[in-house]
Order: structure tokens, then sequence, then C-alpha cells
């Protein structure tokens, strides 16, 4: 039977999967390319290790972790424009999609649910993106010329990218973590 | 709250975020740019002489681009080519950060495309331009008394189509002299980087620019850059292609707008 400690923190091998997701947020967004001209396009990709991350270890502060994990990566090692404070864009997005996870408990393997995640994540990762940029250099008279393409574009493939998880969530939900299986056995024989 | 009720009201919440985000652009865009065009800081007289480069039917960049919209780079579009120093940037306090070009043209008997390249100190090299082709090009291109192309004899080829140094035609040398040889280095990372942020537009309210052809042998038009990628300078190329004679002059000014 799960402790009350292995239910509320992460345990190693949760920890494990959630920064192979969080490798994988940064191999998608460094080494993904697409002919789309489009600014946040590439969320189609990035926001299906953290959705998978969440659903899978169902633990509150997997997406916050994954997202700072992956803005480390990307900031450090990537070639982000704004260096480490990408880091700051990752966890917003993290955090964002753990608050509308914990709403949506157990049903993130709807896809209507995993696009209602990826598109507030990725609109959540624009909004951070645009104030640390108007803050570090530039007025935000030149950010809010293509704020309407780029908020869309961040909404729509942010959701599209989720739907993608979403669907994946479902096929995949039966594979579960060993305390998840101990918990339902325990459960089992309560009954 | 039951579940089909939180996700209705997720789902209505993406919408309205899809309507403020346009509505914040639509309200940004409509508003009246001003029209004080600022004070000249370039206003220079080039000649045929200053065409140093070509013939060439592309620009410097990660690969060859052309310079006209849909051209053949291998192709026999003999334009010959100069860089003009505009020694300005945009006004990041103006409504429509930009830079107002003017230009006039004696001499012209073919075509000149205008495109511009982007500066930043730090990044020690022309990493930006505008894009020629497909969705986002923008370009201006005035075609005046089309005539066979003649050979420019000073001009010469450009040493590559990347990681090279241009000189600039401005008598007064380049404003970021990092070299010491009045020459910008072009450093382009890959094919596909550093199109999206500098534009060429007729009109400030619509920043993200056009292509433009002319038949005005004077007229105006505008640079500028969006996104994150502050310029410190913007480097107009010149290609004239056609009959040049040693009547051919180009005058340009340079002005930032408030």
């Amino acid at each position: 039977m799960r402790t009350l400690k292995q239910k509320k923190y992460f345990l190693v091998y949760e920890v494990a999967f959630v920064s192979l997701m969080a490798a994988l947020v940064y191999v998608f967004k460094t080494f993904f390319r697409t002919p789309i001209q489009l600014p946040g396009h590439t969320a189609i990709f990035w926001v299906i290790p953290f959705i998978i991350g969440i659903g899978l270890t169902r633990k509150f502060g997997a997406g916050t972790y994954i997202g700072v994990l992956s803005g480390l990566l990307i900031g450090f090692v990537g070639m982000a424009d704004t260096g480490p404070f990408k880091v700051f864009e990752y966890t917003a997005m993290g955090l964002t999609m753990d608050v509308l996870a914990l709403a949506f408990r157990g049903h993130l393997t709807n896809p209507l649910v995993g696009f209602v995640l990826g598109a507030f994540g990725s609109f959540s990762k624009m909004i951070v993106n645009y104030s640390i940029t108007s803050a570090l250099s530039v007025n935000a008279n030149i950010l809010l010329v293509g704020i309407g393409i780029a908020g869309a574009s961040h909404l729509i493939f942010g959701g599209a990218g989720g739907i993608i998880a979403g669907i994946i969530l479902n096929r995949i939900s039966h594979f579960q973590f060993p305390n998840h299986i101990e918990n339902e056995k325990s459960s089992k024989n309560r009954k | 709250m039951q579940f089909k009720y939180k996700l209705a009201a997720a789902l209505a919440a993406f919408a309205l975020l899809i309507v403020a985000v346009w509505a914040v652009q639509w309200a940004y865009l409509n508003r009246e740019a001003s029209s004080d065009s600022g004070n000249y800081i370039l206003d220079e007289t080039f000649a045929t002489q200053d065409l140093i480069y070509g013939p060439q039917a592309w620009v410097p960049y990660a690969s060859k681009m052309p310079i006209v919209p849909g051209g053949d780079v291998d192709g026999d579009d003999d334009f010959y080519v100069m860089f003009v120093d505009l020694n300005a940037t945009s006004n990041l306090n103006s409504t429509f950060p930009r830079v107002q070009v003017k230009y006039s043209f004696t001499g012209l008997n073919g075509m000149a495309a205008f495109h511009v390249y982007g500066y930043i100190q730090e990044n020690s090299g022309l990493s930006w331009t505008n894009r020629v082709d497909g969705d986002g090009a923008s370009g201006y291109y005035v075609t005046s008394n089309p005539q066979a192309v003649s050979t420019l004899a000073g001009a010469q080829a450009m040493e590559g189509i990347n990681n090279i140094f241009v000189q600039v035609a401005n008598h007064a040398g380049a404003a970021f002299n990092g070299y010491g040889n009045d020459t910008y280095f072009m450093k382009f990372s890959k094919v596909g980087g550093g199109l999206n942020s500098l534009h060429i537009t007729t009109d400030p309210r619509v920043p993200t620019g056009q292509v433009t052809n002319t038949g005005n042998v004077t007229g105006t038009f505008f640079v500028n850059f969006t996104g994150d990628r502050v310029q410190d300078d913007f480097i107009l190329l010149v290609a004239v292609n056609g009959q040049i004679g040693s009547d051919f002059q180009l005058n340009l000014k340079s002005s930032v707008p408030d």
C-alpha cells in the first residue's frame, strides 16, 4: 500500500520519467523544424511530453518540474535568444498545465482536455516570453505588431499538440507505475 | 463543477483569448502614424562607380537568395550591387518604429531592387534581412525605361555567398566600423533563419511589409524590424540591372520618424 509520502512526493522512477520527458521537450524544441512560418507552431510537438509526464505520474508538480528542467536545458544548452530566462517561460507553461490538470483530474486521457492543457500552456509561455522580452530590451510597441497571429498560433498549435498527447495518453494509460499498481491492489483488498 | 461545464468554460476562454489577441493587434495597427519624418541622417548621392559588386542574380544570405521574387539565382539577371549604410535604426518609442528612406534615381534604365540587412553590434555581423519569396516577403523594386544589360568594368564578384565582408558605398564609411575597413560581415547561421524580423514597407501601419513594384524613379519607403532582436543599424542593398551609364545616380536620404 502506498504511504502518504509516496502519494505526495515523487519517487525516484517518477523523477527519472519526468526528467526524460523534459529532455524530450528540449529535443523537440531544438531539433524539430517545419516549413510553417508561424511563431509558436512547434508547440504541436513539445506540449506532448508535458501532458504525458503529467498524465502518467498523476502528481501535481510534474509539469512544473518538466518546465524547469527543459527550460534550463533550452536556455543553457540550446540556442535560445534570451538564454537563462527561458526557464521562466517553460516553468510557467508547466505550472499552468499542472493547475489545469488538477482541475480536470481523472480526465486527462480525453483529447479535449489535452487540447485545453496544450493551448493554455503554450499561451502562458508566450505571455511570459513577451513580458521578459519587453522588460529586457524592446518597447512593447513592436511586440504588439504580431500578437494576434502569435497568440492564435500558440493557442491552436499548442491545442493540436494537446489533442495528440490526449490520444497517446489514452492508448498508454494502462501502463502504470509500480506504486499506482500497488495502490489499486490495496484498494481492491480493502473492498 | 461538473466535467462538461469545466470543459465548456475552458473552451470559451480559449475562444475569448483568440478574440482578445486579435483585438489588441487590431487596436495597435489602427493608430495614426506620426507624420513627422525627422531630420536626415544620411543624404548622399551614389553613382556608377559605387556599384562595386556583380554581375549577379542573388543577394548574400546563408544560401543564394534571389534579388527579385521568383528569380533564378544562377540565371542571367545581371544586377550590379552596392551596400549603403543608412546610419539609422527604428525609434522604439514611436508609434510605428521605422526608418524612412527617400530615393531619387537619374539615368535608371532597368530595374533597381532594394533589400535591407540588420546589424546588431554584439553580434558583429549582418544576420537579418527581408524575405524575398513566399509568405512574409517584402521588398521594393523600381523599373524605369528597361534597356539591354551593360557591363560595368570596375565591378567584381563577391567573395562568397555568406561569411563574407561587404564594403559600404558611403563616403563616410561604415557607421559600425568594427573591422576597421568600412565593411560589414555577412553572418547568417542557417538557411531559413534571420528572415522574419526585417521588413520593407510603404505603409507604417503594415509593419510586416509588402512587395512593391513601381515605375516611380523618386519615392519613399520604410525599413523596420519586428520581434525581439533590436537592430542597431540598417544597411541597404541596392541592386541595379539594365543599361547603367555614366549618367546613373541615386540619391538616398534616411531619417527616423517620431
